[in-house]
Formats: C-alpha cells, sequence, structure tokens
C-alpha cells in the first residue's frame, strides 16, 4: 500500500510537472483563447503556429490582430498568416494596455467589415492589451456599462482595475452627459451676469391707497 | 410546578435525574441546529443571489416591479402563468431593499428553501430522530437542486414550499386547517397543479386520517373563491381561464424522473435503498408510515409528472422532497444495521461510481479549465484536490466496510458540487448566457423614470435586466400619447428602425445603437423633442 501511494504521489508530481513545462511553452492550450461574440470577434494571448492554423480552420478566422511590438514573433506571425490567406494587422502597444483610439478604432473596422471577420484579436498573454480592445468593442458597439466591462476584465484576469476606465474615456456615446453640465463650474470661468437692475426708491408718501382692499383684508384678519 | 425526586409527586427535571448526564444531553439537543445551519448556509446562503435570472424567473422579477395583481405583469401587461403568491414574495424584497435586481427573486428562493427544510427536518426529528434529521438537511440542502433553485431548471420553491408542506403535514398528522392553509398558499403561487399533487397524494396513501376532509377543503375553496373574485373584478375573464388553463397546454414532461434524480444528486440513488427491507427494519414503527409515506409521494410525484401534462413543476418539488427524506431515512438506517447483501452492494456501488465518475470529470475537466482560464485556476485546484480526496476515502471505507465514511464521501461530493456551481457555473452562466449586460447597456441611456416602450415582445430577460418599465404598444402611433414623462423612448430592431414610417409615424430620433449576443442590432430611440438629463433628474428629486 505504501508504494501505490508513493507511486500515485510520483506520478501526480510527474503529470503537474509536464503540464506545467507544455503550458509554459504555450503548447498544451490555447492561451487565455475565448470567444467574445461568435463569428465576429475572438481574442487570446500567443498562440503557437500549429494553433493558429486550427483557430484559423475552426473559426473561419479572416484577419488575425497582434497588438506586440514589431520584432521576430510578429514577423514569423505575420508570414504564417500570409501563408494562410488571412489578413494581418500590427497594432503595437504598451504592454499595460494603454493605446491610442485609433488603434482600437481599427480594430472595430476590421469587426465591421464582414469581408474581414471573424477577427482574432490577440497580444502576449491575452490580458491587458486585448482585454482593452474587447473594452473598447463592448463600449462601442455593444454598449456595455463600465461595470459590465470591467466584470468581463477581472474574468479574463485583468485585476488592475485601470483600463475599463482609460477605455470609456475614448468612446463617443456616454449616458448621460449634460447632467454635469455647466462643465466649467469655477465662478470666475462663467460668463458675466447681467448686473441687477437698482432698486428704485419710492415714494411711500405718494402711493394711491386701495380703500376697499384695505377693509376687505381687515375684515378677513378679524 | 418543580419535580420533586423524594417524594415522587412529579416526573422529575430531565437536568436532576442521574441516568441523564448533562454534556451529551447538550451536544445532541445542539447537533441538529448546527448541522441545519452549516448545511444551509453552506449549500443554500452563500452564493444565493449571485445567479442572474433566466426567461422564466424574469417574469416574476418584471411582477414584483409592477403593482400588485392577482397575476403577474410584464410589458405592461398581465402574465397568467405568473400567480400572486409567486411573486408576492419577490414583490416585499423589492420594495424592502429598493434594488432591482437579480436578487429580488433568488433570495425569496433561498428563504423557502430553508423554511421547507425547517418544517419538514422537524417533522423528521419528531418521527426518527436526530440523527435521521440532521441527514435530512444535508440531503435536502447537499443536493444540486437546492445549490441551483432556478426556475430554469424547473424548480419553484416558492409554490413548492407550500405543497411539500401541505404534503408533509398530510404524512404527519393527517388532514387539518395547517394543510388547507399550505395549499392554499400552494394554489395562490402555483395554480391548481400543487392542489392535484396533495389531491394526487391524500389518495395514494388511502389512510382514513390522510384522506382530504373539510379542514382542508374550506380554506382552499375560500383561497379559491377569493382570487377568482379578485382576477375577475381586476381583469377579463379571458385572463382569468388563461390562467387556470394553461397548465392543460403543455405537453408530457418525459425527461423529468431523469431530471429530478439528477438534481437530487449526490443522494438521490440512495433512495433506492428503501426496498431493501434491511433498511426498512430499522426505521421506528412510529416514524416508518410516514418515511414510507413520502416514499410513495415521490414514486407518484415521478410517475404523474412524467405523464400528466403541466404536473411536471409541481411534482418536481414533491418528488424532490420525497427522494431527499427517503434517502436521509435509509442512509441512516445503514449506520445501524446489518444489510443485505444487495443493499450493501448498491450502496457501495452508487457512491463508488459517483465518487469515480466526479473524479474522472473533475480531474479532466478541472485541468483543462485551470490551463485554459486563469480565473477559474483557484477553484479548479481545489476541486482536483477534493476530488482526489473523494475517491480516496471511497475507496478505502468501501473496502473496510466503514458506512459512516461512505457517507462522508458523499457530504465531500456535495461540497465539490456547491464549489463546482458557485465557483464555475455562476460566473460562466452569467457570463456567456445571462442577458443582464446587454439589458443594462439599453438602460443606461434613459432615467429611471421613462418607460422603454416596444412594438412585440422581447426576452423577459433582457426586459427585466433594462431596469426600466418596458411597455408594449400595438401600434407606433400611440407612441406620443403613452403615459409618463416625455419624450418617449422605444426600443426597435435595427430593421425596424431602417423602415420606420416617417411620413405617418411619429418622429424619432436614434439615441444609442447596440449589438445583441450575435451582432444582430438595436437602436433605443425616443420622440422629438428637448430632453435633459438634468431635468429628468430634478423632476425626479421633486416627486421624491
Amino acid at each position: 500500500m505504501r508504494y501505490v501511494i508513493v507511486a500515485a504521489c510520483l506520478l501526480a508530481a510527474a503529470t503537474a510537472g509536464w503540464l506545467s513545462w507544455e503550458t509554459s511553452h504555450n503548447r498544451l492550450v490555447w492561451d487565455h483563447f475565448d470567444v467574445v461574440k461568435p463569428g465576429i470577434l475572438y481574442r487570446s494571448g500567443q498562440l503557437n503556429r500549429n494553433q493558429l492554423i486550427d483557430a484559423v480552420g475552426r473559426f473561419g478566422i479572416k484577419t488575425v490582430v497582434n497588438f506586440q511590438i514589431e520584432g521576430p514573433g510578429v514577423a514569423f506571425e505575420r508570414s504564417t498568416a500570409k501563408s494562410l490567406g488571412v489578413d494581418f494587422v500590427n497594432l503595437p502597444m504598451p504592454g499595460d494596455g494603454f493605446g491610442d483610439e485609433a488603434q482600437f478604432r481599427e480594430v472595430l473596422k476590421a469587426c465591421d467589415d464582414p469581408a474581414r471577420r471573424p477577427v482574432l484579436i490577440h497580444c502576449a498573454r491575452g490580458t491587458c492589451r486585448t482585454g482593452a480592445a474587447v473594452a473598447f468593442y463592448r463600449y462601442e458597439r455593444d454598449g456595455w456599462t463600465i461595470a459590465d466591462v470591467n466584470r468581463e476584465m477581472r474574468r479574463q484576469s485583468y485585476s488592475d482595475g485601470w483600463i475599463a476606465g482609460y477605455v470609456l474615456a475614448m468612446t463617443k456615446g456616454r449616458p448621460p452627459k449634460d447632467i454635469f453640465e455647466p462643465k466649467v463650474t469655477r465662478e470666475a470661468y462663467l460668463p458675466a451676469a447681467p448686473a441687477p437692475e437698482p432698486i428704485k426708491e419710492v415714494d411711500i408718501e405718494h402711493l394711491p391707497i386701495v380703500e376697499s382692499a384695505t377693509s376687505e383684508r381687515n375684515t378677513h384678519v378679524r | 410546578m418543580s419535580a420533586d425526586t423524594t417524594l415522587g409527586l412529579g416526573r422529575p427535571a430531565a437536568r436532576l435525574r442521574v441516568d441523564h448526564v448533562g454534556h451529551a444531553w447538550d451536544l445532541q439537543r445542539l447537533a441538529l441546529p448546527a448541522v441545519f445551519v452549516a448545511a444551509a448556509v453552506g449549500f443554500v446562503i452563500i452564493g444565493g443571489g449571485n445567479l442572474d435570472l433566466g426567461p422564466d424567473e424574469a417574469k416574476i422579477g418584471l411582477s414584483a416591479v409592477e403593482p400588485i395583481g392577482p397575476f403577474g405583469q410584464s410589458l405592461g401587461g398581465w402574465e397568467p402563468s405568473i400567480w400572486v403568491g409567486a411573486y408576492l414574495p419577490s414583490k416585499l424584497w423589492y420594495l424592502a431593499s429598493g434594488m432591482w435586481e437579480s436578487a429580488i427573486v433568488r433570495w425569496p428562493a433561498v428563504i423557502a428553501a430553508i423554511v421547507t427544510a425547517l418544517i419538514v427536518v422537524r417533522t423528521v426529528r419528531t418521527k426518527a430522530g436526530v440523527r435521521m434529521a440532521s441527514l435530512c438537511a444535508v440531503t435536502w440542502f447537499g443536493s444540486i437542486a437546492m445549490m441551483d433553485r432556478s426556475g430554469d431548471a424547473g424548480l419553484d420553491l416558492i409554490a413548492g414550499m407550500g405543497t411539500i408542506l401541505a404534503v408533509n403535514r398530510l404524512l404527519a398528522g393527517g388532514a387539518s386547517w395547517t394543510v388547507g392553509l399550505f395549499a392554499s398558499w400552494a394554489f395562490l403561487a402555483g395554480g391548481w397543479p400543487p392542489l392535484a399533487m396533495i389531491g394526487l397524494t391524500s389518495i395514494l396513501l388511502g389512510r382514513s386520517g390522510a384522506s382530504i376532509n373539510y379542514k382542508v377543503i374550506i380554506p382552499v375553496v375560500l383561497t379559491v373563491v377569493g382570487w377568482s373574485a379578485w382576477a375577475l373584478a381586476t381583469t377579463r375573464a379571458e385572463v382569468w381561464a388563461a390562467a387556470l388553463t394553461l397548465p392543460l397546454t403543455k405537453s408530457s414532461a418525459w425527461m423529468m424522473a431523469a431530471t429530478v434524480l439528477g438534481l437530487g444528486l449526490p443522494w438521490s440513488p440512495f433512495a433506492a435503498l428503501a426496498f431493501s427491507p434491511s433498511i426498512r427494519d430499522q426505521w421506528k414503527p412510529e416514524g416508518r408510515a410516514y418515511l414510507v409515506g413520502w416514499g410513495q409521494v415521490a414514486i407518484a410525484s415521478l410517475i404523474a409528472g412524467t405523464v400528466i401534462p403541466g404536473f411536471a413543476t409541481a411534482a418536481t418539488m414533491t418528488a424532490l422532497a420525497g427522494l431527499s427524506v427517503v434517502a436521509a431515512a435509509s442512509l441512516d438506517a445503514t449506520l445501524q444495521a446489518t444489510l443485505t447483501t444487495k443493499a450493501r452492494v448498491w450502496l457501495a456501488f452508487a457512491a463508488i461510481t459517483l465518487a469515480v465518475l466526479w473524479t474522472v470529470f473533475a480531474v479532466v475537466w478541472g485541468v483543462q479549465l485551470a490551463l485554459n482560464i486563469a480565473y477559474y485556476r483557484a477553484i479548479s485546484i481545489t476541486l482536483i484536490a477534493l476530488a482526489i480526496g473523494l475517491v480516496t476515502i471511497v475507496a478505502a471505507s468501501s473496502w473496510l466496510g466503514d458506512r459512516r465514511g461512505q457517507i462522508a464521501s458523499l457530504i465531500l461530493l456535495a461540497v465539490s458540487f456547491k464549489l463546482a456551481h458557485f465557483g464555475h457555473h455562476v460566473p460562466e452562466w452569467n457570463y456567456r448566457h445571462s442577458q443582464a449586460p446587454w439589458g443594462r447597456a439599453i438602460g443606461q441611456w434613459l432615467p429611471r423614470s421613462y418607460p422603454v416602450h416596444v412594438l412585440h415582445a422581447w426576452p423577459t430577460d433582457l426586459v427585466f435586466a433594462i431596469e426600466r418599465p418596458v411597455r408594449h404598444i400595438v401600434d407606433p402611433r400611440l407612441l406620443p400619447d403613452r403615459p409618463g414623462p416625455s419624450p418617449k423612448f422605444i426600443l426597435l430592431l435595427a430593421s425596424e428602425f431602417e423602415h420606420w414610417q416617417t411620413d405617418k409615424w411619429p418622429k424619432i430620433v436614434p439615441v444609442a445603437r447596440f449589438q445583441d449576443e450575435v451582432g444582430e442590432g438595436r437602436v433605443l430611440a425616443r420622440t422629438e423633442g428637448e430632453f435633459s438629463w438634468r431635468k429628468a433628474a430634478t423632476e425626479a428629486a421633486a416627486e421624491d
């Protein structure tokens, strides 16, 4: 029995080690792959060549968007995409996901064009840059609230919390905006209000006396 | 009166008797409440309000935010499938919390599950002892049905509470006014199918004490007549008739028995142990009729719910309760009896099969999940570790013939189910299938008091998630004259907006465009005219 337990422990440790090794080399699973919207937008981390070929075959991917900085990896993926007949777009942005609005809008253009979708967007881990692009899509196309976008980002392992707000600031339509008007609240910045009219002094002595009104009011008071 | 132990003038108080061990008595007294609370909190209360609503439950949620009536309401019209009792607890929750969210439907169901268990477990304790009652609390709360409680799984805890408690009372004490009150509640929450199930139980038992008498009939008849009078005075007779005949329009639920057995896991297979005389012989004589009765009710419910159209929901609840009680009674009996070979083999076979199947599933699925989605990594690793522990315990206990170990492994399995439900099923369902983000996307574009108008029915879960009153209009020309503040908002499909007849219908302007979960377009528009959030907010504040 003791040998069986030791053997089981060794087997479990070996299996765990093998799984970790394969995963760290991106061979076992599609890193952070997920469906954002079937037939339109998919997301992932960096896929290896075989995985990318599988993804293109399985989901009919027509455009691959890579958010990583130009280098051998990007060049290799570009050539792979070319060999597959897939459009390739490189939108290099910082690893924390703080890309430019124009870059995020490129993703929307690809998603909106029936000839270019489905679109697979990815960065290295599929968390920050990819998450920011998906957040932008959720705001601009699905109209999701910041709370729901943030929830989706957390689900995709993004825990820092600021990308959802950063991306929201780039979006065109956001309700309600006019509730915050006037936008500048410092009194000095507001247009000068017309000066109040001076109070005219009235000569009380010469005002007409309405006898009936006075007497009626007195009656009511009594 | 104080007890005089020297003169023997009265029965001495338990605490004065030397044959009562104080500590043991205290522990025994605390055991059942402790198990009950632990099971209720662990299996049901934790995460009780997390699951977003499905289409059927959303009708209850929509009714809860509308004025009270004999039926629920959705899209500004009556909803005959929702009875007043079904949404009343949610209405109260909504009024108390002021929150328009899925919790107004989920938490009343949690409370109904606890109240039902409280009364049934109390009866089991009286009839069959503390240990069996403790097991009953575990088998009830620790079933997949009570972890999920969702209407989309065919569960109706609110009406089910009335039905189960009426049957429980019928089995335990015979027909009484209490049965009548429970049955009346079941009618108000679920219509006549629950009443039919209660009647079927009475006929099935065939005992003189359990036959329906005037104490049951009078409250039920008064309730039916009172509700009907209210319904006919409030609305047209067609709605009243639709509510009563709706169950007849449903077809037979051929998968109902399999569904119930699945929802009763991991405990439902052990109810079959009751077929063994060696198990039944261990039941106390004073509780045997009660336990056998629940077994009969479970079997009858499974048959009736499968065969008779419209009975499935009512029968599901009584079947689950019956399986829960009988499984608890059978497992309790295994702890004190010399079992027949068949019973012993079934106990071991069912426990090992469940444990092995779950372990294989948890390891394969858990590894895949942990590697793919980091968000689920912690829960996956926990489930794999539990599964390995589970299969070890069940193998060792079966090898040694340790029935306590086998029951412990089943409790561990139930805990694993709960973790999988809480940690994976709920977030995954909310992310993949819930309409809540799509509804909130629409609702954020208009103030809370402004209704959204629609030209046709939209999914009720989407409508609930908008968190604004949604009103169905039959003709677009009616839009400007609808009650409520102006401008009037209208939710359209993109195609409806594109084909809006600007020359015949009121002029509208787009407010926001959305895509749904498959990329189809929607447009929120409003009638022309000035609209200011500032003004709306000021008006709302003035109304408050």
